[in-house]
C-alpha cells in the first residue's frame, strides 16, 4: 500500500508540470434496431429498439510528453430495455513514460489477440454484452500496469481489483435466455468477491514476420456460469477463480496472415480445459480492378471446456468471413461472417457495414441472423432474435 | 561500412564524369547512363540525411473528378536510422475526420522485402500487424499508393540519367528514370527531375506496369527548414480519373527526441 501512494504521489508531482491543455473529442449517436422476429420470452420487445448515446473523451499530456491523462465515458439511453439504458467510464487514467519503463494508474481497456471470430487469449477486461451491435465494446477495468519495454519485448504486469460484472438485457430486451439474469445475486468464488485481486503478466514481440505474445492470468472469471436461483425464476451469475495462460501469434505473409490463440483454464469449480482459434486472412488486393481490396477469413474454433465451466457456443465450428475495404475518401468497409457447429450444424451471421457520409458523421450497418440452431446448443435460445440495426453517429 | 565517405567518393565520381560527358560528343553508354543515374540518385538521397528525428504536420486534400473535396489531418513522425541497409522507421497518426482520431499506422521501412506495418485502431485498442505487400493501393483513399509515401530508399530502385532539363518551377534539373527493384510494385518506371540546387525531387511521373503515364506528383515550396531540405507542398494527379491529392507540410521540427521505443508496435496505443 506504502509503495502504492508513493508510486501516486510521484504521477501527480510529474503531472503538476506545464502541460498543453486538455483535448476534448468522442462521438454522440442515434440506434434503431429492427427485430424481424418476435421475441420468444414473456416481456420482450416486440421489434423496434431505439437508443441514443454520448461517449466523450478527454486527453492531456504534459509539455515533456512523458505524462498523460485520459478519460473516456459511454452512456446509452435505451427506449425499450432499462438494463440497456447504462453509462460506464471505459478509461480513466494517468501514465508516466520513464524512459523504457511505464506506469499507468486507473481504468483502461487492454486488448490482447489476433484472430477474428473469437478473442480468447484477452482476459481483462470484461465485455459489454449490452453492446450487441458492438463487438468491441469492453467495460473500463480498474488496474496498475506497470510496464517495461526493450530490443528483446515488452513484458507488462497487471495489478487489479474493483472487478466488473457482466451486465444483462432486461426483461424487456432481446438477445437474452429464456429467464433474465438476477445481478444483485451474484456470488463469487473469492470471499472478497469483486475486490478481490487480479494479477497479469504479459511478453510480447515481434521477430520478423511473427507477432508474439504470451500470458498468465490469476483471478475471477469474466465470464459467469449461469444457474437457476432457488425459486427458479431468475438465473444467477457466479464468478469462479481461475488461471489461464494463453499465446496469441501472427504469421504475416505477402496476402495471407496466419493466426493463432490458444489457452489453457483452470479453477478449483472446474476442470482444466484447453481452447483455440486459429485461421487465415488472405487478401486479394485492388479487387476487380477496383481500388478496394477483399479479405478471405477462415478459421476453426475449439474448447474442450466441461461441465461446471460457463457454458460456450463455439466447441468445434469453422468461421468463414470476408471482409471488404473501398479504400476510398469515405473510408467505407464491409465485414460480413458466419459460423457453422460441426457437432449439431447450428449457424449464425453477421455483417458490418460502415461508411463516413460526410466529415465526422459515420453511418454504420449492423445485420446478424441465426440459421438453423440445434436445441441444445446456446444459440438456440437467440432464434428469433435476427435483427438489423442502423446507427449514426456524429464525431467532434 | 560507413556510407558518408563512400558517397561522396562516387559523388565525386559523378561529377568527373558529368564534366567529361559534356565535353564528349560520342552517344552516352548504358552504364555510364545507369552510373551518372545512380550518382544522382544518391547524391539526393543524402541530402536528407542526419536529421536524426523528424515531427511534421500534414493537411491532405482529396478532389475527384467532379471538384469535390474531403480532407484528413495527420502527423508524420519519422526516425532516420544510420545504416544504408535499413530503412527509416515511421508513424502517421491521423487527428481528422474525427471517426478516425487516432488511428496510427507504423512502419518499419525495408529496401526490398515488404516493410513490416501495424494499424492502431482506437476504438477496439487494438494493435494489428497488417501485410505491406499491396504496395500499389492507395493511402487512405488518396491518389498516393503506399510505395509514393514509404521512404525513398535509394537501394529501392535501378537508375538511368537520361538528360538536364529545367525544373517545372525553373533552375536546372537532372533527369533520372528509376524502375523498382522491390516486388509488388504497381509500377514499370517512374521519372524523376531533381533539382541540381538541393538535390531533391520536383516532380516525378509514374508509369503504371503497362507502361502508360498513369500520374503526375510535383513538389513545391522546397526550402531548408531547421537545416534540411523539404517541401511545403506534394501534389498528386492521377490522370486515369482525373481525381488529385495534395499534402501540405507545416511546422517542420528535427531532433526532437523520438526514441526507438516510440517506433514500437505496443507504443502505438500512448502516442496521443
Amino acid at each position: 500500500m506504502l509503495k502504492h501512494s508513493l508510486l501516486l504521489s510521484a504521477l501527480l508531482t510529474a503531472s503538476a508540470a506545464q502541460a498543453e491543455a486538455p483535448r476534448l473529442s468522442g462521438y454522440i449517436g442515434a440506434e434503431a434496431t429492427y427485430f424481424t422476429s418476435e421475441g420468444l420470452y414473456p416481456g420482450q420487445l416486440e421489434d423496434f429498439q431505439g437508443s441514443f448515446v454520448f461517449a466523450p473523451e478527454l486527453r492531456w499530456r504534459s509539455d515533456d510528453r512523458d505524462t498523460q491523462i485520459r478519460f473516456s465515458g459511454f452512456a446509452r439511453w435505451d427506449s425499450e430495455d432499462s438494463n440497456r439504458t447504462h453509462w460506464d467510464v471505459r478509461e480513466a487514467y494517468i501514465r508516466r513514460q520513464m524512459g523504457d519503463f511505464s506506469v499507468l494508474l486507473g481504468a483502461n481497456k487492454v486488448f490482447w489477440g489476433v484472430t477474428e471470430s473469437r478473442h480468447l487469449v484477452d482476459v481483462i477486461n470484461q465485455l459489454d454484452l449490452l453492446e450487441y451491435t458492438d463487438d468491441d465494446a469492453r467495460l473500463g477495468q480498474p488496474m496498475l500496469e506497470l510496464s517495461l519495454s526493450k530490443n528483446w519485448g515488452t513484458v507488462s504486469a497487471f495489478f487489479m481489483t474493483g472487478f466488473r460484472e457482466q451486465e444483462f438485457p432486461g426483461t424487456g430486451g432481446r438477445l437474452r435466455a429464456p429467464l433474465v439474469v438476477d445481478e444483485s445475486a451474484a456470488t463469487y468464488g473469492h470471499s472478497s468477491e469483486e475486490w478481490a485481486p487480479d494479477t497479469a503478466l504479459r511478453y510480447s514481440n515481434t521477430f520478423g514476420s511473427v507477432d508474439l505474445g504470451l500470458s498468465a492470468f490469476q483471478g475471477t472469471s469474466r465470464e459467469p456460469l449461469l444457474l437457476p436461483t432457488a425459486g427458479g425464476t431468475a438465473l444467477r451469475p457466479h464468478y469462479a477463480r481461475i488461471w489461464q495462460t494463453g499465446i496469441d501469434v501472427q504469421w504475416t505473409g505477402d496476402a495471407a496472415l496466419w493466426k493463432l490463440e490458444a489457452i489453457r483454464r483452470g479453477s478449483e469449480e472446474f476442470e482444466t480445459f484447453e481452447a483455440a482459434v486459429g485461421g487465415i486472412e488472405y487478401t486479394v488486393y485492388q479487387i476487380g480492378g477496383s481500388d478496394g481490396d477483399l479479405g478471405l477469413i477462415a478459421e476453426y474454433l475449439y474448447d474442450g471446456r466441461g461441465a461446471g465451466a460457463p457454458v460456450t457456443a463455439f466447441q468445434d465450428d469453422v468461421f468463414l468471413g470476408a471482409r471488404w475495404t473501398a479504400n476510398d475518401s469515405n473510408d467505407t468497409s464491409l465485414l460480413a461472417g458466419g459460423f457453422y457447429d460441426l457437432e449439431d450444424g447450428s449457424t449464425s451471421f453477421r455483417a458490418e457495414f460502415e461508411r463516413r457520409l460526410e466529415n465526422g458523421l459515420l453511418l454504420k450497418v449492423t445485420g446478424q441472423g441465426f440459421g438453423h440452431t440445434d436445441a441444445a446448443n446456446p444459440l438456440d435460445a437467440l432464434r428469433e432474435d435476427d435483427f438489423l440495426s442502423v446507427s449514426l453517429e456524429h464525431h467532434f | 561500412m560507413p556510407l558518408q565517405p563512400l558517397l561522396s567518393k562516387r559523388s565525386a565520381l559523378a561529377l568527373i564524369t558529368g564534366a567529361a560527358l559534356a565535353l564528349s560528343p560520342l552517344p552516352l553508354l548504358a552504364q555510364d547512363a545507369a552510373q551518372k543515374g545512380y550518382e544522382i540518385a544518391a547524391r539526393s538521397d543524402v541530402s536528407d540525411n542526419g536529421f536524426r528525428d523528424s515531427a511534421v504536420d500534414v493537411t491532405m486534400e482529396l478532389k475527384n473528378a467532379a471538384g469535390q473535396s474531403s480532407s484528413r489531418q495527420l502527423r508524420i513522425l519519422t526516425l532516420e536510422r544510420a545504416s544504408a541497409k535499413v530503412g527509416d522507421k515511421s508513424i502517421s497518426i491521423f487527428s481528422t475526420p474525427a471517426d478516425i482520431d487516432g488511428t496510427a499506422v507504423l512502419s518499419h521501412a525495408k529496401l526490398t522485402a515488404n516493410d513490416d506495418q501495424w494499424i492502431y485502431l482506437p476504438a477496439a485498442q487494438r494493435v494489428k500487424r497488417i501485410s505491406s505487400s499491396n504496395k500499389s493501393g492507395p493511402f487512405v483513399g488518396s491518389e498516393f499508393a503506399y510505395e509514393d509515401i514509404t521512404a525513398q530508399e535509394l537501394g529501392k530502385f535501378t537508375y538511368k540519367w537520361i538528360g538536364t532539363e529545367t525544373c517545372p518551377g525553373g533552375g536546372k534539373c537532372e533527369v533520372v528514370e528509376r524502375v523498382p527493384a522491390y516486388k509488388n510494385s504497381g509500377y514499370s518506371k517512374q521519372v524523376v527531375w531533381f533539382s541540381t540546387k538541393h538535390w531533391q525531387a520536383e516532380k516525378i511521373e509514374y508509369y503504371d506496369r503497362a507502361g502508360n503515364h498513369a500520374k503526375t506528383m510535383t513538389a513545391t515550396g522546397i526550402k531548408k527548414r531547421g537545416g534540411f531540405w523539404r517541401q511545403a507542398k506534394l501534389h498528386m494527379v492521377n490522370h486515369r480519373n482525373g481525381k488529385s491529392t495534395s499534402l501540405s507540410f507545416a511546422n517542420w521540427r528535427f531532433a526532437t527526441g523520438l526514441r526507438d521505443g516510440d517506433f514500437r508496435s505496443n507504443a502505438l496505443e500512448s502516442l496521443d
